[in-house]
């Protein structure tokens, strides 16, 4: 029981929810800013043309090798260290995470814009749709249902890859449960079971309505 | 003349696929295009409605060429119906939103009148209970059919058919030719690009047959189909016919 109770001395609680708005401000800030560019990168990598194709390819690639932690140690020490640039850790954090999530999303949508057949185009132009028409009725439309399901997939993946930024001294929902535990480590040294569950708890409260919204949408839009 | 084709070329990369074709097609007839795979049949039918530029030549509805550089494709396209091979009903929409779709954003109709028109056209056709639908709980079948009343809702002038029954399954293809020859029928202007000959027979003013690129005959049914006035006509229908062993 005493290590239950560590749970609710001091301000342990609430410090637990603070880092875990940390935790939410750098996932949201960085799935927000890659779906907006990865729309935008999604489209470039549509392209035909051979140069635009081997530039995104090379991006994709380097982003999808490299561990996050080893971007995250680019952003926060390479980047200080080579540039003078003094990044403070959430917004390195920020920086990697957007190029990561930019970089999967803009394949996401790649593979939504393709996957659309020739068939659709053509049946809405030969009734009668302009091409603006075409795309706002049917073309994106079928594009967002292909796409949603993956991209919210990828967005708890990006929720619980932020655990990492513990590592270059970020503070968030991880970090504050360990300072937790070594702060009670001799008087309550079963309390980190305790501390670890209700991190658990935390990352299932954030992540299992957003996979649950994830399947929703992906059974109704099914086709 | 409805619709008039006049020395049409058409290249891809500098591939010949078509090769000075001249077709005329006079208003409530029924024209039935065979060749073997890769002729050149579809690759016409989606010149006449703007779906692919040609090389030269000249197409003409109602005596109004289609081929300027600023025409208006998209008042062109609702005179000219296509209706494709493969499932081209659009999935995210129910079948009565597929129907209603062109007709609203088009032609500006209002929702209760080409709601009505709808309803009709799909009870013609059998599907009077599938409105509410999604294209994914439609056997093939009835989604060309649907596809049919899809392009019949702007009331066309003409109909192009691209091999519409050639992804189906044997039992469903009769379901969707008899669509078809209700049509004809009732006097709808119709190209119809097939496989099926005993329809094409059957629902034929006129049979061109093209190979190559070009139209190597044109001829009525009857005559085409028993004796037709080339060899390579012949040489065609052969691979349709299977000798009884003696």
């Amino acid at each position: 029981m005493r290590d239950l109770a560590v749970l609710l001395e001091g301000r342990n609680l609430a410090r637990l929810f603070e880092g875990l708005w940390v935790t939410l401000r750098l996932s949201l800030s960085s799935v927000l800013l890659s779906i907006v560019l990865g729309i935008i990168v999604g489209m470039f990598m549509t392209l035909k043309n051979p140069v635009t194709r081997a530039v995104s390819r090379a991006y994709l690639e380097f982003v999808r090798i490299m561990p996050q932690l080893v971007l995250l140690f680019l952003a926060y020490f390479g980047l200080t260290r080579v540039f003078g640039l003094n990044l403070s850790g959430e917004t390195s954090a920020v920086l990697v995470f957007t190029v990561w999530g930019t970089a999967e999303m803009g394949d996401l949508v790649r593979g939504a814009v393709t996957s659309i057949p020739r068939y659709q185009y053509d049946s809405a132009y030969a009734l009668g749709l302009t091409k603006i028409q075409a795309y706002i009725f049917v073309i994106i439309p079928q594009t967002l249902r292909r796409l949603v399901p993956p991209a919210i997939n990828l967005t708890t993946r990006m929720i619980k890859t932020t655990s990492l930024v513990v590592l270059i001294g970020v503070v968030e929902v991880l970090k504050v449960g360990q300072q937790i535990i070594e702060a009670n480590r001799y008087n309550a040294p079963g309390a980190a079971l305790w501390i670890y569950i209700v991190i658990f708890f935390l990352y299932f409260l954030i992540c299992f309505p957003i996979s649950r919204f994830g399947q929703l949408l992906e059974n109704k839009w099914r086709d | 003349m409805l619709l008039t084709v006049e020395k049409l070329n058409k290249a891809y990369d500098g591939l010949e696929v078509l090769r000075n074709i001249d077709l005329s097609v006079e208003k409530g007839e029924v024209i039935v295009v065979i060749g073997p795979s890769g002729c050149g049949k579809s690759t016409l039918l989606r010149c006449i409605n703007g779906l692919e530029t040609i090389r030269s030549g000249s197409i003409s509805l109602n005596g109004e060429l289609l081929n300027r550089p600023k025409t208006d494709w998209s008042s062109v396209r609702q005179k000219i119906g296509m209706v494709f091979q493969s499932y081209d009903l659009f999935g995210h929409l129910t079948v009565m939103e597929n129907l209603l779709l062109a007709p609203m954003k088009v032609r500006h109709e209002d929702r209760k009148t080409a709601r009505i028109r709808a309803e009709a056209l799909l009870e013609r056709v059998g599907l009077g209970d599938k409105s509410r639908a999604y294209p994914r709980q439609l056997s093939g079948g009835q989604k060309q059919r649907a596809a049919i009343v899809r392009a019949l809702m702007m009331e066309p002038e003409i109909m192009l058919f691209d091999e519409v029954t050639a992804a189906l399954d044997p039992e469903m293809v009769r379901e969707v030719l008899d669509v078809i020859l209700e049509l004809a029928r009732d006097g709808m202007t119709m190209i119809i690009v097939t496989h099926e000959m005993q329809f094409a027979k059957a629902v034929a003013d006129r049979v061109v047959f093209i190979d190559g690129g070009e139209i190597v005959e044109q001829n009525t049914p009857e005559l085409f189909f028993t004796n037709p006035d080339t060899e390579r006509a012949k040489r065609f229908l052969n691979i349709f016919q299977f000798d009884t062993p003696k």
